[in-house]
């Protein structure tokens, strides 16, 4: 079937790219593994649909480098991108790269394939990813001046001391308002956070 | 006719005349030759029977008229009628006077034919006699008189008459002496007269009588001395001298009353005297001597002395005998014991008193009881020897000599101290034992000295002794006047102080031995006295603070300071003084100091007080610390490094291992899908296990995470949390229920408010490692139990102990139970509790540990309230 959705699973571990196509086939999904980034854009067919699970670091093109080569051609191909070391900054850059989700290794499978259907899902419209609009709006507007500036800066990836000096506020005062915030937007995580508001701020 | 014939022929008148014409050469001769035979008396008394018989002689030849004395001797001449008379005449002449010169010769060579012996005595005694009378004639005083006592007158007796005081022409005879004597004196003359008329007696008169002169009445004194010649038993001349001699008299009766003058004069006189006569019995005697020889008496004047002292020495009984025959005696340092035993010295004399009558009438003693002197001398002697013997024995040397610097005397001790004997030195000068290099010195003062500029010195400098060897003096030097103007004198006090000098040379050399220690030290050694004056600082100092000595030593301590220590410090002091505890006395503490170019740097002072010849300093021990700071950032710099080594490294492993961990969660969570499909349901224990296994790889996947977490700098992701809901996750991770034999959990969530402002992940590991130590410390114990609780502190603050009752913590254990890298434990890395140090003050909260009631440990930490925080 032409429809039938591939997970194209890009890592330089054999070991995880097995185990991961093991369980995605088990899953009933179709899937493709890749040593690089290289190798899968080489072998990459236009017109299928489905998404990529890639790892960061990798030898040769990173997953990031990967994300920006996947944008810039404007493939719609959503992006879910597992890491061994994820912190605000990467997970920010990454959803501003169209990533649709961050894992951090190692994750639990069912986080993996709810990502994964959740790719195939939207496909085309993979900029439909995240919390509609409207919500991250309403709940942006309950917060006060201080924790909505907190959260734009939040939003850039920039860390609390920066913050913190930039607004003339203790860190300290910077992580309450962060604390804050992220109560108050119902927010998981931080990536969680991040995109929320960078879906509406796209849009 | 010849002369002689005309002599013979003439008639008598005309042979008369011629006859005393011929006498007439005799009479001339005679005269010419008296003055030298004056005192040939018996001339005298025949004088004119010789005359006569030289006439008769002339007149008639063949009379001779011889005589013993010079005197024309007149020999029988044969007639010369035949001759002329001319030639008569001038043999006549001639005969005469050969004979006459013959007899003179004849009777000065003592042979006087016919003389009887008695005769010539008596004619001695006349020539005598008429010599003195020639003599006495001269004095005025005394007259000489020739008596002839049958006529009952003397002749030539103006001297007589001027004497007695009589009339001119008054006869001049013993009546006429008699009339004039004092009645009481008329008996002794007139017994006198007697005994010189006696034939039977030697004629010699002698008289002494007082008369009154009938011319003015005065009372003279008269000796007569006379000699009476005799002529068949009849006195018929007396010839003799009297003197007026009432001066002598007057002069022996003033001796006489000054004799009883003396006797006054001896009764009254301070000294001892006593006068005596010839037998020793007592005259006179002073008062004092009464009182010291009277034996309780109060007049001596009878008493023989001998009786009275029974115990006088012979020896003095043979100077009386002396003295009685004129000899003089004295002594001057006498020494007799009188019969009570006392001891006497005496110095005395003794010698004679003459009477009126030119004799010894007998012994004056004069004593002096010098015994009270004596014991004075014996003591001033004794005195001496003491002093002569302090001076000879003293410790101290003592040298005396001429102002001119040759030595008189030296004592024992200085003998010792110089080497040489007291007889070398004697013969010394002081400067010869004077070291060459210290003669010059000493020499200035020895001027001064004796120019009198410096009454006395005291100077330090060597010797050389008798052996060559030098030693250090201390020298006393004064100038010292004998009496009167009896010379001047150097007396020098002499000390050895060369130990002295030897342990001032040690201890200045131990003095600089230090010095160049402290100098050579360092560390800055600072010392300042009570008032924080600087007293001393070392060449450490001087560097470390940039000054030089001399701009700091007298100065406040201050001056080192920064400005709010320096303002502090006088106040530490008083502070010090008053309440005894020192904020740094003795203990080392960490300050600032200032250098001279205004820098401040860090320093480490220790501070120690002393007492110093009773005065109180403090020492300074200074440290620059900037050094040490250097290191120590450098130390924290590695140990950073270290742990974000560590850090990397765990970061790395942590990365590395996920990899794995990651497939084989896959792997698992196939396995346990494909099972769940499949048909049959046989392998259900399989699944269970395949279950089990997942969440163990999940459970490692959480405790990389957590490692990645302890070390990375990452920010904490602080989000509202409740704390309780994190105990109870990780308790019972770390702690399942039923799955730890005998260990006991107690959860005590007290607190009213949980909400904190926490990173969930690392508050997490803080509580996962607490309750890890706390599982660990109860292995070994049987029945344990570990509690967590919490509780508010009331300050916004939120408390949580997680308490055990394992072995405790050791003291020294818990000093550094935060520090990374030490652990108590055999495997452990020993980051756990400094990282969840690191943590909680992450959190604004602080961690602590410390023994627990009852034995084991409690590790506290506290976090603020979430409600507390305030926003901006």
């Amino acid at each position: 079937m032409s429809d039938h959705q591939i997970v194209h699973v890009i890592d330089d571990d054999d070991a995880l790219r097995d185990s991961v196509r093991l369980f995605l086939v088990n899953e009933g999904l179709g899937v493709r593994t890749y040593g690089s980034a290289n190798e899968f854009l080489a072998a990459l067919d236009a017109p299928h649909a489905g998404c990529v699970v890639t790892d960061v670091r990798m030898p040769g093109m990173s997953g990031m480098e990967l994300l920006a080569h996947i944008a810039a051609k404007g493939l719609s191909l959503p992006v879910i991108v597992i890491t061994g070391h994820a912190d605000v900054p990467l997970a920010v850059r990454a959803m501003k790269q169209g990533a649709i989700d961050l894992l951090e290794k190692p994750f639990k499978a069912e986080e993996l394939i709810a990502a994964v259907r959740r790719g195939l899902a939207l496909g085309k419209d993979s900029h439909l990813n995240g919390t509609p609009v409207e919500v991250a709006l309403a709940r942006r507007a309950m917060l006060s001046v201080r924790e909505n500036e907190v959260l734009d800066r939040l939003i850039k990836g920039q860390p609390n001391k920066i913050i913190a000096y930039e607004m003339g506020i203790s860190p300290r005062t910077v992580e309450v308002h962060r604390a804050n915030v992220m109560k108050k937007t119902q927010a998981g995580s931080l990536s969680e956070l991040v995109r929320m508001f960078l879906n509406a701020d796209r849009n | 006719m010849s002369a002689l014939g005309a002599i013979h022929d003439a008639r008598w008148p005309l042979k008369i005349a011629l006859g005393i014409a011929a006498s007439l050469p005799g009479i001339v001769l005679r005269l010419a030759l008296e003055p030298r035979l004056f005192d040939h008396l018996p001339y005298q008394a025949y004088y004119p029977g010789v005359l006569v018989a030289s006439i008769l002689g002339g007149l008639l030849p063949g009379v001779a008229a011889a005589s013993a004395s010079t005197l024309w001797v007149h020999l029988w001449s044969p007639p010369l009628t035949d001759f002329s008379s001319g030639v008569r005449l001038a043999f006549f002449l001639g005969n005469s006077l050969a004979i006459s010169g013959f007899a003179e010769a004849m009777h000065r060579t003592l042979w006087r034919p016919g003389e009887a012996e008695g005769r010539r005595e008596e004619a001695e005694r006349l020539l005598i006699a008429s010599e003195k009378f020639r003599l006495t004639q001269a004095s005025e005083t005394i007259a000489a008189f020739d008596l002839d006592i049958e006529k009952n007158a003397a002749k030539d007796v103006d001297a007589v008459r001027r004497i007695f005081g009589f009339e001119p022409g008054t006869v001049v005879n013993p009546q006429a002496i008699l009339r004039t004597a004092l009645p009481e004196d008329v008996p002794k003359i007139k017994a006198a007269l007697e005994a010189a008329f006696d034939a039977a007696g030697d004629g010699v008169y002698i008289a002494e009588y007082r008369i009154r002169r009938p011319s003015d009445g005065a009372e003279r004194w008269i000796a007569a001395r006379g000699q009476v010649f005799f002529e068949a038993g009849r006195a018929i001349r007396m010839i003799g001298i009297c003197r007026d001699v009432t001066d002598e008299r007057t002069a022996e009766h003033a001796l006489r009353k000054s004799q009883a003058q003396v006797r006054i004069f001896v009764e009254r006189a301070p000294i001892s005297i006593a006068m005596f006569d010839r037998d020793m019995v007592y005259l006179a005697a002073s008062r004092a001597w009464i009182e010291t020889y009277g034996r309780g008496r109060d007049s001596l004047v009878g008493l023989n002395h001998y009786k009275l002292h029974s115990d006088i020495p012979d020896r003095w009984k043979a100077i009386h005998r002396g003295v009685l025959k004129g000899e003089f005696h004295s002594d001057v340092n006498d020494h007799w014991i009188d019969a009570d035993g006392q001891e006497h010295w005496v110095r005395w004399a003794a010698y004679p008193w003459s009477d009126e009558v030119g004799g010894i009438g007998g012994v004056v003693l004069s004593a002096e009881e010098i015994s009270a002197q004596k014991r004075a001398e014996v003591a001033l002697r004794e005195s001496e020897e003491k002093f002569r013997n302090a001076f000879v024995e003293a410790a101290v040397g003592f040298v005396m000599g001429e102002a001119g610097g040759a030595i008189l005397e030296a004592n024992k001790a200085f003998c010792r101290l110089t080497g040489y004997s007291a007889d070398e030195l004697k013969s010394m000068r002081f400067v010869d034992l004077i070291h060459p290099d210290d003669k010059a010195g000493n020499n200035v003062l020895d001027e001064r000295l004796r120019a009198g500029d410096i009454p006395g010195y005291i100077a330090e400098n060597r010797y050389v002794r008798k052996d060559g060897a030098i030693i250090w003096v201390r020298k006393s030097a004064s100038l010292t006047h004998g009496a009167g103007d009896g010379g001047r004198w150097i007396v020098n006090l002499v000390e050895d102080v060369t130990e002295r000098k030897r342990s001032e040379e040690t201890a200045a050399r131990t003095v600089a031995q230090l010095s160049a220690i402290l100098d050579g030290a360092t560390d800055a050694v600072i010392s300042i006295d009570v008032a924080g004056i600087v007293q001393s600082i070392n060449a450490a100092g001087e560097r470390m603070f940039g000054y030089e000595r001399g701009e700091v030593v007298g100065r406040n301590v201050r001056m080192l300071m920064p400005e709010g220590d320096a303002r502090r410090h006088d106040e530490y002091i008083a502070n010090y003084f008053r309440t005894g505890v020192g904020k740094i006395i003795g203990v080392g503490r960490e300050m600032e100091g200032r250098r001279k170019d205004g820098s401040v740097f860090p320093i480490d002072l220790a501070l120690v007080e002393a007492v110093v010849y009773d005065e109180l300093i403090f020492i300074g021990f200074v440290r620059d610390l900037s050094e040490r700071r250097n290191f120590e950032i450098r130390m924290d710099q590695l140990a950073a490094q270290r742990l974000t080594a560590i850090g990397g490294m765990a970061g790395a492993l942590a990365h590395e291992l996920n990899q794995p961990l990651a497939a084989a969660g896959v792997y698992l969570a196939t396995a346990r899908r494909m099972l769940s499909r499949a048909p049959d349901k046989p392998l259900a224990p399989v699944e269970d296990a395949l279950e089990r296994a997942g969440d163990q790889v999940a459970r490692m996947g959480d405790m990389i995470r957590r490692l990645r977490g302890f070390v990375a700098h990452g920010e904490a992701d602080k989000t509202h949390q409740s704390l309780h809901a994190l105990i109870r996750e990780i308790a019972a991770a770390e702690l399942p229920e039923g799955r730890t034999e005998g260990l006991a959990l107690t959860l005590s969530l007290n607190a009213e408010d949980d909400e904190v402002l926490m990173d969930r992940v690392q508050i997490g590991q803080v509580l996962s490692n607490l309750l890890r130590n706390a599982k660990e410390a109860t292995a070994d114990s049987p029945g344990s139990h570990v509690g967590v609780s919490t509780e508010l502190n009331g300050e916004g603050m939120i408390r949580c102990e997680v308490s055990d009752d394992g072995p405790g913590l050791a003291d020294a254990v818990r000093e550094s139970l935060f520090e990374p890298l030490t652990s108590t434990k055999a495997t452990g890395m020993g980051v756990g509790l400094s990282i969840s140090k690191s943590i909680i003050e992450a959190h604004y909260g602080r961690i602590w540990g410390e023994s627990g009631h009852g034995g084991g440990t409690v590790f506290s930490f506290t976090l603020p309230l979430a409600s507390a925080e305030s926003e901006e």
